[in-house]
């Protein structure tokens, strides 16, 4: 049934996001508005679908099903960026969101495995902040790589001189790169806290030692490390604009690995294992 | 009854003539009043821009209307009627219609897709309504109009893109800079045309500084003009870090700009996105600044180029642009059949 109900939002997703690209390339404003009403939509069931989720079960079951923890970040992701394509008259954010999420959550269907992990999700309060803080900081990162993907496009049609329906349609640079930088330190600062919650967690079990060699912390780490040395060149200046921009969706697929392994690796401690 | 309209544009008529029956905002009430005393047309509207002079009536006796409308504008212009008879045209209904919708939609002004003509038809057609010169017939075929070039412009892309040097170069700045409030913009030389572009970015709120080492004078009359400030040539240096946009535009034989220069000059702007515009010919700016990351050189023929790009792509939007108008002047056409039965088509 959950599944059902899962796929019924992928497609729902999907809709939007062949609408959303439908008016990029035509200028016919019902497209628009029918991919705004679509997405809203999958938002609006995919929120019911959670908090009905959490009615029934009594907690979030975050690390039950890996179809959970995309449901929330997909969620988050989504609904973070509608408001800023609005706040920030950042049209297409959504058209660029959304195949992210879209492949994240074809990702969990395929892979997804059922296990049984309720027991662990029982047993502190550290852990429902690690992994809120983790969720919330996966998909400011997500964002922040949308934005990135933006910037790359319109630098580059700026470069190249060539303006065409990309150049006009897309935010200005000052723009994406002012949504980029927030979502990237809030990302950053999120995901990074998140850690350390979940270590302090670990720690506080006796189980420190274990999940240090899990495969999902280790990349975790390195993907943390990653995005503060781009999020320090950013800081000091070295490098802005394009080189950052890569940076951001070159360490997308760091995030993309710590999501796989969480369903993929044959042990490890987020495998129940 | 018929919707006519009698006039000339710059398609049909030379600046001397559009001149004289150009018809400023302020004339145009007592105008109308003269053409109603007159009992030229029932309903009766005027059109006056810098490129055309229209009017547009409803009527029965067409023929008397059209000759005494003719009249009025010879009287008007003070200029013998077979001095511009030729350059009129009348159009009847329902070719009037469309004509109407075209000069809305900014198809038939001299840069096409053109967007001020919706304010003028506007402001022309309230004037009309205000002084109670328009009835049902008109006051319809306005605001279809109005409509009808909202559509035009939302279903096509006649709008998109700019079609003249200084307004492509404001809309890369506004692509680079999100908004070009508080956006520094330093002219080198005192050329017409950077001075025309630096104009177009400080309308959108831009700061002015203007650089001369060979007409200081100049610099700071300039200066003094756009609002901005006159910066000494040896100053340059020092100044760039604050500048945003930076227009080239010296008689100098090579190249003042370097990559060197500029590679320098990033560094020092902790390397925040840098615009610039080479007018000069020959060029002031050595074409391999583009390479520097977060720089955006353009210089008059790129300008130029996407000007020209924007404006075919506007020429190859008119055939879908004119079949919108021809659904809508039908659409109108059967409103009016509708309403007025038989009298419409007489």
């Amino acid at each position: 049934m959950t599944h059902s109900i899962f796929l019924l939002i992928f497609f729902g997703y999907f809709v939007s996001f062949v609408l959303y690209f439908m008016n990029f390339e035509s200028q016919r404003e019902t497209h628009y508005a029918w991919a705004q009403r679509a997405a809203l939509f999958s938002i609006f069931f995919q929120l019911v679908f959670i908090l009905a989720t959490f009615v029934k079960t009594r907690f979030l079951p975050v690390t039950h099903l890996s179809e959970y923890y995309i449901e929330i970040v997909s969620f988050i992701i989504l609904f973070v960026s509608l408001v800023i394509e609005s706040r920030y008259k950042a049209r297409y954010l959504m058209l660029f969101s959304l195949p992210i999420v879209l492949i994240f959550c074809l990702f969990t269907i395929v892979l997804a495995e059922q296990k049984d992990a309720s027991v662990i999700t029982r047993t502190s309060g550290w852990l429902w902040f690690h992994i809120g803080l983790i969720l919330a900081g996966i998909s400011s990162l997500i964002i922040a790589v949308s934005s990135a993907l933006m910037y790359l496009l319109q630098s580059t049609q700026l470069k190249s001189k060539h303006l065409g329906r990309i150049f006009l349609k897309l935010p200005a640079l000052g723009t994406l790169d002012r949504i980029h930088f927030r979502s990237l330190v809030w990302g950053i600062l999120l995901f990074s806290l998140g850690m350390l919650m979940g270590l302090l967690w670990a720690k506080n079990i006796h189980e420190l030692k274990h999940v240090l060699k899990d495969p999902t912390v280790v990349l975790s780490f390195l993907t943390c490390f990653m995005y503060w040395i781009i999020l320090s060149f950013r800081f000091s200046a070295i490098r802005r604009g394009q080189k950052i921009a890569i940076g951001t969706v070159l360490a997308l697929t760091l995030l993309f690995l710590i999501l796989l392994s969480s369903n993929v690796t044959p042990t490890g401690f987020h495998r129940g294992l | 009854m018929n919707i006519l309209v009698l006039g000339l544009n710059h398609k049909t008529a030379s600046l001397m003539i559009r001149e004289r029956l150009s018809i400023p905002p302020f004339k145009a009430p007592d105008l109308l009043n003269t053409l109603k005393e007159r009992g030229i047309f029932d309903e009766r509207l005027l059109l006056s821009t810098c490129n055309r002079t229209e009017i547009y009536g409803v009527g029965s006796d067409l023929d008397k209307s059209v000759r005494l409308t003719k009249e009025f504008l010879s009287e008007y212009s003070k200029l013998d009627l077979h001095a511009f008879e030729n350059s009129l045209y009348v159009l009847k209904q329902p070719e009037s219609v469309r004509h109407l919708f075209k000069v809305t939609s900014g198809l038939d002004s001299m840069v096409l897709g053109e967007t001020e003509i919706i304010g003028q038809v506007k402001n022309a057609y309230l004037a009309a309504h205000q002084n109670q010169q328009t009835g049902k017939v008109l006051n319809t075929l306005f605001q279809r109009s109005l409509k009808v070039a909202k559509n035009v412009r939302t279903n096509t892309e006649i709008g998109m893109g700019r079609v003249s040097v200084a307004s492509v170069a404001v809309d890369l700045a506004e692509k680079i800079f999100e908004s070009l409030k508080n956006i520094r913009v330093m002219v080198i030389g005192t050329g017409e045309v950077s001075t025309q572009v630096a104009k177009a970015m400080i309308s959108r709120g831009a700061h002015p500084m203007i650089v001369s080492s060979h007409h200081p004078k100049r610099a700071q009359d300039i200066a003094g003009a756009l609002g901005g400030e006159a910066v000494p040539y040896d100053h340059l240096d020092e100044r760039i870090q604050e500048t945003d946009v930076l227009i080239a535009s010296t008689s100098g034989a090579q190249a003042l700009i370097t990559e060197a220069k500029v590679s320098a000059w990033m560094k020092a702007r902790h390397a925040k996105p840098f615009f610039l515009i080479d007018i000069a010919l020959p060029r002031n700016i050595d074409s391999a600044v583009e390479k520097i990351d977060n720089v955006y050189l353009y210089n008059l023929d790129d300008l130029q180029d996407i000007a020209h790009t924007n404006m075919a792509s506007r020429q190859s939007q008119l055939e879908a642009c004119l079949g919108l108008i021809q659904g809508q002047t039908h659409y109108f056409m059967d409103w009016l059949f509708k309403e007025f039965g038989s009298r419409a088509l007489s």
